[in-house]
């Protein structure tokens, strides 16, 4: 698999337990990033579970080499006990990040990723399909923006480069294929 | 000897069977872009004014090829080309063209097809130059549609391909490798950035792009600067390759580059910029869900 020449690099952002990291910090792993929001009705959800059968479908050495990162495009609603709820979901092991807008924007930017809100005005989130209410707030005050956002799948190799772009209709075993290659590399 | 399909059109973005061995690759796309930029500097000459030309190797390509040609041109149109390499060694290329032309006699055009067979040596500085040009019989031609296909389209294009020359590591004349060194340039490669003088630059840049060769797609021309005869084009560059570590690399290369036509016809670029952008060829890249 080619590098991929321009895309990506290091970047700070919290974690889904409040905690300040880098990207760096996964620079003996296989990296796998995409973006979304915990509002998101669809293709989050439908992302986060592709990622999860494909994680799953590995062996378990080499899922203690793999990191899967999901990033916040909402970092305003998507605090990171909210975001925890919602990837610990899907698997424990996988991350999410917030942060910042500066910093979402920057990683966005770095992955030339893209997102927009739908509208300006934020719409009641208790009409929403999610796969977690938010915590101790007022359930039927509580709004959000909806967002599109870029669908694709981050696919980085141990040194953090970017060797593959993937989505939710890339052939599975194509993909863990790849992976392993990235791990045996 | 194998021909070498330029399937489209070279001059504005062609789909080539460029070798996949890193250093043949740069050697092919070296040796393409150094003769890209002959051909387009003469057919920018054949659309000058009264054939004013200021390069002394068109000035003396004109005295003999130029009554080929019909006058008054005021449109060329590539519409084919064909590459092959004349000899195993590369040191000769013929280089096939084929051609629309619009002559404009008292606001009369006249549409006219031909063909152009361009003979590419080697000379003693390892500079392809155009070693003899043979054309056909103009036969009358439909309307030529789309963009306008006059000198400055040729010049943005002479001039993209000689810049990709030099970033290739071709040999080119002293002159234009002083300008290219001397050349602002700024890099952007991801979170990784480099400016300055072009051959300071290429240090950094060449870890990442270290053997290959750079493929132009398109050519824009952006609006005019309203500072007099300053322009600006954007170039879409495929680089494949390999980085220092003998990794292979792909890159989907923008540049914006910035130059002035001096009053004595030269052209000197003002700036480059450069940034690498996720690959095109992915169907779902700007699906926003």
């Amino acid at each position: 698999m080619p590098i991929y020449s321009g895309v990506g690099g290091d970047f700070s952002a919290i974690n889904h337990n409040n905690q300040t990291i880098k990207l760096s910090d996964y620079n003996d792993k296989v990296v796998l990033l995409a973006f979304g929001y915990t509002n998101c009705a669809d293709i989050c959800p439908f992302t986060l579970g592709y990622l999860k059968g494909l994680y799953e479908s590995l062996p378990e050495d080499n899922q203690k080499e793999v990191q899967v990162i999901f990033v916040s495009i909402d970092p305003e609603y998507d605090t990171p006990e909210h975001l925890k709820g919602f990837i610990e979901h899907f698997n424990k092991d996988f991350m999410g990040l917030t942060g910042s807008k500066k910093q979402i924007d920057h990683i966005v930017s770095l992955f030339q990723a893209e997102y927009q809100p739908l509208a300006e005005a934020k719409v009641k989130t208790k009409t929403m399909r999610r796969v977690n209410p938010k915590k101790d707030i007022n359930a039927s005050n509580d709004k959000a923006l909806l967002f599109n956002h870029s669908v694709t799948i981050y696919l980085m190799d141990k040194q953090l480069r970017l060797r593959s772009l993937e989505y939710t209709g890339s052939a599975q075993s194509n993909f863990v294929f790849k992976i392993r290659e990235l791990i045996n590399e | 000897m194998k021909y070498i399909f330029l399937m489209t059109l070279l001059f504005s973005g062609a789909v080539f069977s460029a070798p996949e061995n890193p250093i043949e690759r740069q050697q092919f796309t070296s040796s393409l872009n150094s003769m890209a930029m002959n051909v387009m500097g003469w057919y920018s000459c054949l659309l000058t004014k009264n054939n004013h030309c200021h390069q002394t190797d068109k000035i003396n390509l004109l005295k003999k090829y130029r009554k080929q040609y019909p006058e008054n041109i005021t449109q060329i149109k590539i519409t084919g080309t064909k590459l092959r390499p004349l000899n195993s060694a590369k040191t000769h290329y013929q280089f096939n063209v084929d051609l629309l032309i619009e002559q404009t006699d008292s606001d009369k055009k006249t549409l006219l097809a031909m063909s152009n067979q361009f003979i590419f040596g080697l000379n003693s500085s390892n500079i392809f130059s155009i070693e003899n040009i043979t054309s056909s019989k103009t036969k009358p031609a439909r309307t030529i549609k789309g963009k306008q296909y006059t000198k400055s389209y040729f010049d943005h294009r002479e001039i993209a391909y000689a810049w990709l020359s030099y970033l290739d590591g071709a040999s080119v004349s002293p002159n234009l490798k002083q300008q290219f060194d001397q050349t602002h340039y700024t890099v952007t490669m991801g979170n990784k950035s480099w400016n300055g003088f072009a051959k300071d630059a290429l240090i950094n840049r060449n870890i990442h792009l270290a053997q290959g060769g750079h493929l132009l797609r398109e050519v824009t021309q952006n609006p005019i600067s309203s500072e007099s005869g300053i322009y600006s084009i954007d170039l879409s560059i495929e680089w494949k390759g390999e980085n220092k570590e003998h990794l292979s690399v792909l890159a989907n290369i923008q540049q914006r580059l910035r130059y002035k036509i001096l009053d004595n016809g030269d052209w000197e670029i003002i700036s480059i910029e450069e940034k690498h952008l996720l690959p095109n060829n992915i169907p779902w890249m700007g699906l926003l869900c």
